[in-house]
């Protein structure tokens, strides 16, 4: 068996890999380029601190939207679910005097709501999930912009920049913490949950998924609602972190640009990890 | 099964079709395109509802109302297109929509581990079968390995009873068919009674003990493999018995 392996040539042996190598090394040769362009900025610790922040917000985002299109799915209006569950909680911080702890688990649980409202579009209605959520995405930015009525809200209490900006243990900032954990997190919900074994399963093979005795809609309804669900918590909690961490929120910051490519990346990742 | 007649709008798929297949013993259902073949394994594994007719097993009258129904009662099929969720490992798809798990802090968490083992198990003692890798997605195998993955699926059930196999040669290569024809008798051996619908004649005369025809939604007739021979069976499926009476 090992002599075999050795006789294979390079390019064989890394084939299994190379969803994970190509992100990888394109990467690394943005890396490169920037240390020649810009060698004396772009390695100092406040610059690589102030990537790794820009990062930590897509990753939930990211991570979750790595199940939806795991599963055969898209959903375009995660971006203003985010924005609009983070001027929900601006204002009931800013307006209404709530308690951060009060307003945050608010906002997540309405951004839950507006991903499950998704779900059920698209399954319940047959809509075409490209279509459904380009539409709620119009709806929800419409809200967040009248809410907001063009303005940019500032200066939150400070246990929320607290979480924005913050470091541990020292250096490494608070979202980027998090957002790692929602990786993980992912991860482990991808490989060793039904949750995730279903969702691989449906992507995979949808009529297998359904013969295999899974009860075909309900499940499938089950899941898009359950996946959205799970969409809509971290992006709403990326409105948060985003509002946080520039300690302003504002409507019309546009996340959607950033999170699919950052899927393509974790999600094609995770696909071939999770065997 | 009795009588069983099937419409879809004004076509009438099946008429007053009856099967039976016995423990033990391998059925081979034969016919043309169009026949009807597969519409009467799909009501018989519970994929469609017949319009008319009646399934009995062990002499009780069954009814399902989904596939999933037919399973728990023992009667499962492999489709041709062997229906595996090729992205997960072998392991994952056995036990899909069934998985084992093992609790972690009160939440139930995947056990591959013993989901992998217990699939390397099924597959040697039931089916002989020792796959190179139980890692890899099922993609990377080759069509015998995976239709004896889906097979394994099958039989892990301990109340499977019938098990329907549709097509099971139709993508493999000689020396891979012989191997299915070989893990079917085996089967047959251990006491299922084995479905094989097949347009491949000389598998069916391999393997089969007794030979259903249909042709245009009907049963024409049900031979007896040892007493019957290709040119009986192909007459019937293509209707020449007629001329030749």
């Amino acid at each position: 068996m090992t002599a075999e392996t050795h006789k294979q040539p390079l390019s064989e042996r890394l084939e299994p890999y190379i969803a994970i190598i190509g992100p990888m090394v394109m990467i690394l040769a943005i890396l490169v380029f920037m240390g020649i362009v810009e060698p004396a900025r772009y390695f100092r610790t406040t610059n690589l601190n102030l990537i790794l922040l820009d990062a930590a917000l897509y990753m939930p985002m990211a991570m979750t939207m790595t199940f939806v299109i795991t599963q055969r799915g898209i959903d375009l209006s995660i971006g203003s679910i985010a924005a609009l569950s983070g001027i929900i909680m601006a204002f009931l911080i800013k307006q209404y005097g709530y308690s951060v702890y009060v307003a945050v688990p608010i906002a997540i649980m309405l951004g839950a709501l507006m991903g499950l409202i998704n779900g059920l579009i698209i399954t319940r209605f047959n809509v075409p999930d490209l279509i459904g959520t380009l539409a709620m995405d119009l709806v929800y930015r419409g809200f967040a912009l009248v809410l907001a009525k063009g303005l940019v809200l500032a200066r939150f209490p400070d246990f929320l920049t607290d979480i924005g900006r913050g470091q541990i243990p020292g250096f490494v900032p608070i979202p980027v913490l998090i957002g790692i954990a929602t990786m993980i997190g992912g991860y482990l919900l991808l490989t060793r949950s039904y949750f995730g074994r279903y969702t691989i399963a449906i992507g995979s093979n949808p009529e297998a998924a359904e013969l295999t005795g899974i009860s075909v809609n309900r499940h499938k309804v089950f899941a898009y609602a359950c996946i959205l669900r799970v969409v809509a918590w971290p992006s709403a909690r990326a409105g948060v972190a985003r509002a946080a961490a520039p300690t302003t929120a504002e409507p019309r910051r546009n996340f959607l640009r950033f999170s699919p490519l950052s899927v393509v990346h974790t999600s094609v990742s995770c696909a071939r990890d999770s065997r | 099964m009795r009588a069983i007649t099937k419409r879809f709008g004004g076509v009438t798929a099946l008429l007053n079709v009856d099967l039976e297949a016995y423990a033990g013993e391998v059925l081979a259902i034969v016919g043309d395109n169009g026949a009807g073949k597969s519409t009467l394994i799909k009501v018989l594994t519970g994929v469609y509802q017949p319009t008319k007719g009646e399934i009995f097993l062990d002499g009780d009258k069954v009814a399902f109302s989904s596939h999933a129904e037919a399973i728990t009662l023992g009667i499962d099929a492999v489709y041709q297109t062997l229906a595996l969720a090729d992205h997960l490992d072998p392991a994952a798809n056995m036990f899909l929509g069934n998985e084992l798990t093992k609790s972690f802090m009160g939440i139930p968490v995947l056990d591959n581990k013993k989901m992998r083992a217990e699939t390397e198990r099924v597959l040697m003692e039931r089916l002989g079968v020792q796959l190179k890798s139980l890692d890899a997605p099922t993609e990377s195998l080759s069509g015998g390995q995976r239709q004896a993955v889906a097979i394994a699926r099958a039989v892990y059930s301990e109340g499977l009873r019938v098990l329907v196999m549709d097509e099971p040669t139709a993508a493999l290569g000689p020396q891979e068919t012989a191997r299915t024809l070989k893990l079917i008798k085996a089967l047959k051996a251990q006491g299922l009674a084995v479905i094989l619908i097949s347009h491949s004649l000389d598998d069916v005369f391999e393997v089969s003990d007794r030979v259903h025809v249909q042709r245009r939604g009907q049963r024409v007739g049900v031979v007896r493999t040892a007493d019957s021979s290709t040119q009986e069976v192909l007459g019937m499926i293509v209707g020449a018995e007629e001329v030749t009476a």
